[in-house]
């Protein structure tokens, strides 16, 4: 065919053909990766969530698959909360900026809950990498993630695994929109963590300068009439010995120090279960939700 | 904005909407161009908008005063120069600077820290600032040697400063080629759409098939916790990032000049096969041509070029190629690179050594070889975290250990084969044999298209943005 005897462009025989493949393509394809786009809009909504909360729950990984605050608000009904934990989240500047945006302005009793494990403690071992990709998500992606995503995950790059059967443990997830994820595995093992633990803790321990810097972050939220509490994120109880021995963190002194800051400090000691040997059971992030309320609930009413 | 986002194929469909409707109207057409240039780099942040638009006004006003006070061009001009470097130094060059006077300061027992004190905003660097600045700079220095003479049309300005395919990674385009394009009515044939088409998704082929997919390969290799010590690992892994920096910077290249097709302008070609170069000099015509003649008019050829002696013309050379490494980032590693290229070029121009192996196919492999490897060594430098990191990395490649601990796929060695049998393909010319009937091409041509921008779709690489973009 001549270039003259055509009667339309070619780019418009192109769209056809493009168009036909993409259908063929989308109609045979393994769709493996659904709940990465489940995630992605999670991890969206959260980021970009509105200022309009009364509590902030900060953390790491523990803190967001072990803390639910639709169960906490079961003791404080009135309040709007939000779980802003991160994956190896640390406990610097970026993340209590961030959560502290999220506060409602107008509120007068603002409440910041600092879920502490050691790992996030760690001066360099991460740097907020899971904050700071998200929020750059948020700038980059958002309407991409907002308004395509059910329909970009057919576009996904097609890649040799996702033809071969996994076999590997799946994760079973639970995406609220208050920030938790109901967490567990199809099958447990509660050791997973704990020798990548052990190993980490022998090279890596917390950082006094990032602890005296949340130290100090205590006294500052304080000044501004906001209260907050602290505690240490229950684990398994094998992890719990490791942390203990090996990553610096003295629950003891540390909380004395928060409480001098002007923080309130909580205690717990039940066991809770954890599928990894590090993050709690879905079962377990709701009765220590119910706890973490209740003890809230008990000095804000003495206040 | 990036050209490899779902949000710029809407604005690109949008944009391409209204421009039908207002092509054919100057101002139309202008305002378009700029109002759209203008939401493409205030997508990323438009605090920074302020800085392209001061920039901007800057030397148009300079341009406009030089052509009317000719007797005080020369004060003019450094005006515009300081302020366009100055804006460079503030927001890209500030962190080195600084870092680099605290920790000389440091060496003579006092210990400060300057870089401390630089305030947040001024530690990101704008996207595209060494293209734009450049691009606004020659506009002005055009003016000075009355090459050019100034528009007095704003809009028509602004729409050359901020031209939305080219503003972030280039190509740079010089006013005098761009200003009288803009003011002619746009005509584009089918050919020439399906030209744009063509360079469009071979660009887009380019980043993100295979740049995107290689970057995997790069970014594993240069973590710190995974250095390897093989020789073998390491002149893989160069050639993955050589490639991978070639097709991420040619490819957004393309895409630019594909869409200036579309909008009936033409944009020179950027890159020409560098890697099929006999010589480092060939080299420098064929890499990033729009920047080396940028240098080479403005830098080299003002200091004197090689018009005042070999010695003179090598020293030129020197401060070129060192001037370049630092345009490409702040940081001493991009330094060691132009040091590196500069070095070589001024053996090739002392002894003109590369002659001797030009008389077979044979020898011409092996200059092919040894004029890779040299670029290839100084890309260890480009990509580095840092020099001591560089310089371990050389030393592997040197060692030629029988270390063959090399963690890399089947598919990492597929598309750094795709690289080279790319280039293999140009060296030996068998792009320009026909390899079906006249007749099929159409048939051939459509197809091959529509299978590229499947390939694009479903086997680009994790995205990323183009890496140029930093500069």
């Amino acid at each position: 065919m001549k270039l003259k005897d055509l009667k339309y462009e070619r780019m418009f025989y192109v769209s056809i053909i493009v168009l036909i493949l993409i259908t063929f393509i989308i109609s045979l394809r393994p769709l493996k990766r659904e709940n990465e786009y489940k995630a992605n809009k999670f991890w969206l909504n959260k980021t970009i969530a509105e200022p309009i909360y009364d509590i902030v729950i900060i953390g790491d990984s523990r803190i967001y698959r072990g803390i639910s605050p639709k169960e906490i608000k079961k003791y404080l009904p009135n309040k709007n909360i939000l779980n802003f934990g991160y994956s190896s989240a640390r406990l610097s500047s970026l993340l209590f900026k961030q959560a502290e945006k999220k506060l409602l302005k107008t509120n007068k009793n603002k409440i910041i809950i600092i879920g502490i494990s050691p790992n996030a403690l760690i001066s360099k071992a991460y740097e907020n990498e899971h904050l700071t990709e998200s929020l750059k998500k948020a700038h980059e992606n958002k309407y991409e993630i907002l308004y395509f995503n059910d329909f970009l995950k057919y576009f996904e790059p097609i890649r040799g695994r996702d033809f071969r059967k996994d076999n590997s443990p799946k994760y079973i997830e639970k995406y609220y929109n208050d920030g938790w994820i109901a967490s567990d595995k199809e099958l447990r093992d509660t050791n997973e963590a704990i020798i990548s633990y052990k190993d980490w803790f022998s090279k890596k321990s917390v950082s006094k300068k990032l602890i005296n810097k949340l130290i100090n972050q205590v006294g500052i939220w304080k000044n501004k009439n906001i209260t907050v509490y602290g505690f240490y994120m229950p684990t398994s109880w094998s992890m719990k010995q490791i942390e203990d021995s090996l990553s610096g963190f003295n629950e003891e002194i540390f909380s004395a120090k928060f409480e001098n800051a002007g923080g309130i400090w909580f205690h717990f000691n039940k066991n809770y279960k954890s599928y990894d040997g590090s993050h709690l059971t879905e079962k377990s992030a709701i009765e220590f939700s119910n706890d973490l309320g209740k003890k809230i609930k008990k000095v804000q009413e003495i206040k | 904005m990036l050209f490899n986002s779902s949000i710029f194929l809407i604005f690109g469909l949008i944009f391409f909407i209204l421009w039908q409707y207002l092509k054919d109207n100057t101002n139309s057409r202008l305002s378009l161009i700029t109002i759209s240039s203008f939401i493409f780099y205030g997508w990323w942040d438009w605090r920074f908008l302020f800085l392209i638009v001061g920039s901007g006004m800057l030397d148009y006003f300079v341009g406009l005063l030089i052509s009317k006070y000719p007797n005080k061009r020369k004060l003019l001009l450094l005006i515009s120069i300081f302020g366009n470097i100055g804006s460079l130094a503030a927001f890209k060059y500030s962190g080195f600077i600084f870092g680099n006077i605290d920790i000389l300061l440091s060496s003579f027992g006092i210990n400060t820290c300057l870089k401390c004190n630089i305030p947040d905003f001024m530690l990101i660097t704008p996207v595209g600032i060494s293209f734009y600045t450049f691009q606004s700079m020659s506009y002005t220095i055009d003016i000075y040697r009355k090459e050019l003479k100034p528009t007095k049309n704003i809009i028509q300005f602004f729409a050359y400063l901020s031209m939305f395919p080219q503003l972030v990674a280039g190509p740079i385009v010089r006013a005098k080629d761009l200003l009288p394009q803009l003011l002619v009515k746009p005509k584009t044939t089918e050919q020439e759409r399906w030209e744009g088409l063509r360079l469009i998704v071979h660009g887009y082929f380019k980043k993100m098939v295979l740049a995107d997919n290689l970057a995997n390969i790069v970014n594993h290799a240069f973590v710190q916790e995974n250095l390897s010590g093989s020789t073998i690992y390491w002149w893989l892994a160069i050639t993955a990032f050589a490639f991978q920096i070639y097709f991420d910077f040619s490819g957004y290249s393309d895409i630019a000049r594909g869409l200036a097709k579309w909008m009936g302008l033409n944009f020179n070609l950027n890159f020409n096969h560098p890697y099929t170069s006999l010589s480092l000099k060939e080299f420098w015509t064929r890499w990033h041509i729009s920047l080396s003649t940028w240098f080479k008019d403005y830098v080299y050829i003002p200091l004197g070029g090689s018009k005042k002696g070999k010695a003179r013309a090598n020293i030129n050379m020197w401060i070129t190629m060192l001037v370049s490494g630092l345009w490409h980032g702040a940081n001493w590693t991009f330094v060691i690179w132009g040091a590196i290229h500069a070095f070589f070029l001024h053996l090739e121009r002392s002894f003109n050594w590369p002659k001797y192996f030009l008389n077979n196919s044979f020898t011409r492999i092996i200059l092919l070889i040894i004029i890779t490897m040299q670029v290839w060594v100084a890309w260890v430098f480009f990509r580095a975290a840092d020099l001591s990191q560089a310089f371990y990395i050389v030393s592997k490649m040197f060692s030629f250990n029988n270390d063959l601990n090399i963690p890399l796929k089947i598919t990492d060695l597929v598309f750094i084969s795709m690289g080279i049998f790319r280039e293999f393909w140009i060296y030996h010319k068998l792009n320009k044999k026909s390899f079906y009937p006249k007749s099929w091409s159409f048939a051939v041509e459509v197809g091959l298209m529509s299978i590229f921008i499947i390939m694009i779709i479903f086997l680009r690489g994790p995205g990323s943005q183009f890496i140029y973009f930093q500069f």
